[in-house]
């Protein structure tokens, strides 16, 4: 059964990357369809834990103890859980934004497992995202031509340049203007302020490591209102992931959404998973997709005249996977075999943390949403690290510990409660993100014999990281040692020997873009070299995987490709 | 927007109204305790010895005991609750001799002095009673401290620890990235440490 056949665009998720696409195209004049495997959830009315207090969650904002059955020992006791974005279990029995991995079961190797963290929700995880927004640079789309790892990207900076514009002013980013050539500036809201450590710690390091820079986090947190967009400033809450009803951070739901809608032209489909992408070998298109009602198992085609695949790298990946058909026995548009090849993610899961002695009269109120950055200094500006290959980030804070730190230590009655009260030390935190390197054998696959709920094959990830991202690695837990222990910091915690590397929640790559179809799925406009009428926006079009949290990156490429397409639909090419 | 604006504005309004609505999702009531009646009573004395009535509530007044045996309860399979009680009766052996006397009928100056005792060895050399018990951890400390943990933790995600011991702050509003320490600081309840 077909629905319509007269969407202009089937736009496939409704995350970070869909919401763009649906806003792009239908202010381009398309009629779109977005299509949403999720329930729907409501700006601000289905945010139901938003303002809830510890004591009002029914596990304190706990994951609820039963669903792990560990005794009293395995229940959380922690505030880490408060903001949601650390635990994938609803913190009440309000359905949360988070899947649950039994219900939507994937495959990995025994020697490779991957955390694969998704909100299966509308809006996607654009609801519970850190919000981090750093661009890309030539010192990235140019790596892989350089040293020869991955394809050449088809793109440079100057293609991007101005879609970062256009998504930085639409979003709101917040940020500081700072000059470094690797970490181009863009439309920033003033930043979050550094507090007084930070302060102190920016101005030590700069003046010993010269081209080391400690900058305020880039953050699509605002701190000036778009009254126009009913989005307020932050108020400094840190729930963003439990949703804002100031819309002070982006989500679809507080930006891209209200926009899409505001033109009349767009159809929201929730609860509908896209099983596969029809193609019709008369036109050598895609004709629409097939989708699979989740709650009923009803399944229906939806005809449009072009497709923009949203549904997150790994789902995208695996939705071409099962889009098979006589012209291609292997998946949509692989005509070269580098489909489901060269997933990444960043190199990471690794902390060192350092007590700060002293600044004890020295405060600060509010809850920061975030973080701030030491940006890549390896292998660029004059250093040269030949031990290893491109570089990492930092993103490091100082902070006072809260209640925690004097209630669950030593002593109790009277003296428990007041060390309870009082700011506990200053602590330094240094979290790691490097590069990892493109590889081939990184790859997702569909399981053979495995299937979901739905009767569809689970999603094999393959996805080891390699001597590379380990050197890349050791040598940011160095770096971070060195300095804080310069800075006059003892380290508390730090990676111990042969620690385990994760990956970052920052999944890409599978459908990789490139200039040569042989080696390659996607062009420049993200656009499918055998099949002209799809385009693949989210992060499986990632050639390299560069250092910087991706999802600007994203939703720039995403309104780029919405542009091109639009063009090619009004010139009758597509 | 100003930030009072906001709030009286209607999108805010409609989250706040959810409240309402919050009911429906309450737990169910636990099907059984997961303590027997005397443990119970242990409980109490133990709580309220670590955190004690002053100028602001304690573990009693913030209901704690009963918080404890019902995430006991919704944790633990029957193996776990038959581990815990027998933890538990081994911890309340160790206090009853050291008070003289049961632990849960002796004065509260006395629960202090023998649970002070029990905190300084139990906690020597550790910053933190949360983090997991090792097998090579003695038996009691270890009860001891998953019960001083779980006993703080309920006190201070309680309405009576959270807002009137601790502060309570839905909405800050801004930022104060550099002020001098207050002498009055009272720490926030709900204040996440990122990353921690
Ligand atoms: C806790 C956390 C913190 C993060 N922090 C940052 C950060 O600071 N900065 C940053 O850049 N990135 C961050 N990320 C990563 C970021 O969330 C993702 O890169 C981004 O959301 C990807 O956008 P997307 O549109 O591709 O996918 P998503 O936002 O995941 O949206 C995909 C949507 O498609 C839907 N979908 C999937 N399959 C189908 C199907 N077959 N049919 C229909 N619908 C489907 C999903 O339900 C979902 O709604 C973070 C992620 C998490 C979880
Ligand atoms: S910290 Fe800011 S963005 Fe996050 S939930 Fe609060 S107001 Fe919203």
């Amino acid at each position: 059964m077909s629905i319509s056949k007269d969407f202009d665009a089937i736009v496939i998720g409704s995350g970070i990357t869909g919401g763009w696409a649906a806003k792009e195209l239908t202010q381009r004049g398309l009629k779109v369809a977005m299509i949403e495997r999720g329930r729907v959830v409501e700006h601000g009315t289905d945010y139901a834990t938003e303002t809830l207090a510890p004591w009002e969650f029914d596990y304190r904002a706990q994951r609820d103890p039963a669903a792990t059955h560990e005794g009293l020992a395995g229940y959380g006791m922690s505030n880490a859980n408060l903001n949601g974005a650390s635990s994938l279990y609803p913190l009440t029995q309000a359905p949360g934004f988070f899947v649950a991995p039994e219900d939507h079961p994937y495959q990995t190797p025994q020697d490779a497992p991957f955390n694969w963290t998704r909100a299966y929700v509308m809006g996607g995880r654009s609801l519970v995202w850190g919000r981090k927004c750093f661009r890309m640079s030539d010192l990235d789309f140019t790596a892989n031509k350089l040293d020869g790892h991955g394809t050449d990207w088809p793109i440079r900076y100057a293609d991007l340049a101005p879609w970062y514009d256009h998504v930085e002013s639409f979003i709101g980013v917040s940020g500081s203007t700072e000059g470094i050539a690797h970490l181009p500036d863009g439309q920033f809201q003033p930043p979050m302020a550094l507090n007084h450590v930070e302060q102190k710690f920016k101005e030590w390091m700069e003046a010993h490591y010269p081209g080391r820079k400690f900058i305020p986090s880039r953050l699509a947190n605002m701190t000036e209102a778009k009254p126009d967009e009913g989005r307020s400033n932050c108020q400094y809450r840190n729930l963003c992931a439990r949703g804002c009803s100031f819309g002070a951070y982006f989500s679809t739901q507080s930006s891209t959404l209200p926009a899409a809608q505001a033109t009349g032209l767009l159809t929201v489909l929730t609860d509908s998973r896209v099983v596969s992408i029809e193609h019709d070998p008369a036109t050598r298109r895609a004709s629409g997709v097939r989708m699979r009602n989740t709650t009923t198992g009803a399944t229906t085609t939806v005809t449009g005249r072009t497709i923009f695949l949203c549904a997150s790298s790994f789902n995208s990946t695996a939705l071409l996977l099962q889009s098979t058909s006589e012209a291609f026995p292997t998946g949509l548009g692989n005509t070269s075999d580098v489909l489901g090849r060269y997933i990444m993610d960043h190199a990471s899961g690794v902390q060192v943390v350092a007590h700060v002695p002293g600044y004890q009269d020295r405060n600060y109120t509010g809850f920061r949403p975030t973080n701030h950055f030491i940006p890549r200094f390896r292998n660029v500006g004059g250093d040269t690290s030949p031990a290893f290959l491109r570089g990492y980030g930092i993103q490091l804070d100082a902070a006072r510990a809260n209640w925690e730190a004097g209630a669950f230590g030593a002593g109790i009655g009277d003296d428990l409660k007041r060390k309870a009260r009082q700011r506990g030390d200053w602590r330094l935190r240094f979290n790691l993100f490097a590069e990892t390197l493109p590889d081939a054998e990184n790859r997702l696959t569909l399981d053979p014999a495995a299937r979901d709920k739905d009767g569809i094959a689970q999603i094999r990830v393959a996805l080891r990281f390699g001597a590379n991202e380990r050197k890349l690695l050791d040598d940011a837990i160095a770096q971070s040692v060195e300095m804080a222990e310069g800075f006059g910091a003892t380290v508390v915690s730090r990676p111990g020997e042969g620690y385990a590397i994760k990956g970052a929640i920052h999944e890409m790559g599978g459908v990789r873009m490139g200039r040569d179809p042989a080696t390659s799925m996607l062009n420049g406009f993200n656009q499918m070299h055998a099949v002209e009428n799809v385009f693949v926006t989210d992060g499986s079009a990632m050639a390299s995987s560069a250092w910087q949290n991706p999802s600007l990156t994203y939703m720039a490429m995403t309104a780029r490709a919405a542009a091109y397409a639009v063009d090619e639909i009004k010139q009758g090419k597509i | 927007m100003d930030r009072r604006l906001f709030l009286v504005s209607g999108l805010f309004a409609a989250s706040l109204s959810l409240s309402g609505a919050r009911a429906a999702w309450a737990a169910p009531a636990p099907a059984a305790s997961a303590l027997t009646a005397p443990q119970m009573r242990f409980l109490s004395a133990f709580c309220d010895t670590i955190i004690p009535a002053t100028d602001t509530p304690g573990a009693l007044a913030a209901g704690v005991p009963a918080f404890i045996d019902r995430i006991a309860v919704r944790a633990s399979d029957e193996a776990q609750i038959a581990a815990l009680r027998t933890s538990i009766d081994g911890l309340e052996r160790v206090l009853d001799t050291a008070a003289g006397r049961p632990f849960a009928a002796a004065p509260a100056p006395v629960r202090h002095t023998v649970l002070a005792q029990v905190d300084a060895a139990s906690m020597l050399g550790r910053k933190d009673c949360r983090v997991p018990a090792t097998s090579a951890d003695d038996a009691d400390g270890a009860t001891y401290r998953l019960l001083k943990a779980i006993t703080v933790w309920g006190f201070y995600t309680s309405e009576a620890g959270g807002s009137q011991d601790l502060r309570f702050e839905l909405v800050p509003g801004g930022y104060a990235p550099d002020i001098e320490l207050a002498a009055d600081w009272r720490n926030y309840c709900n204040e996440t440490v990122l990353g921690q």
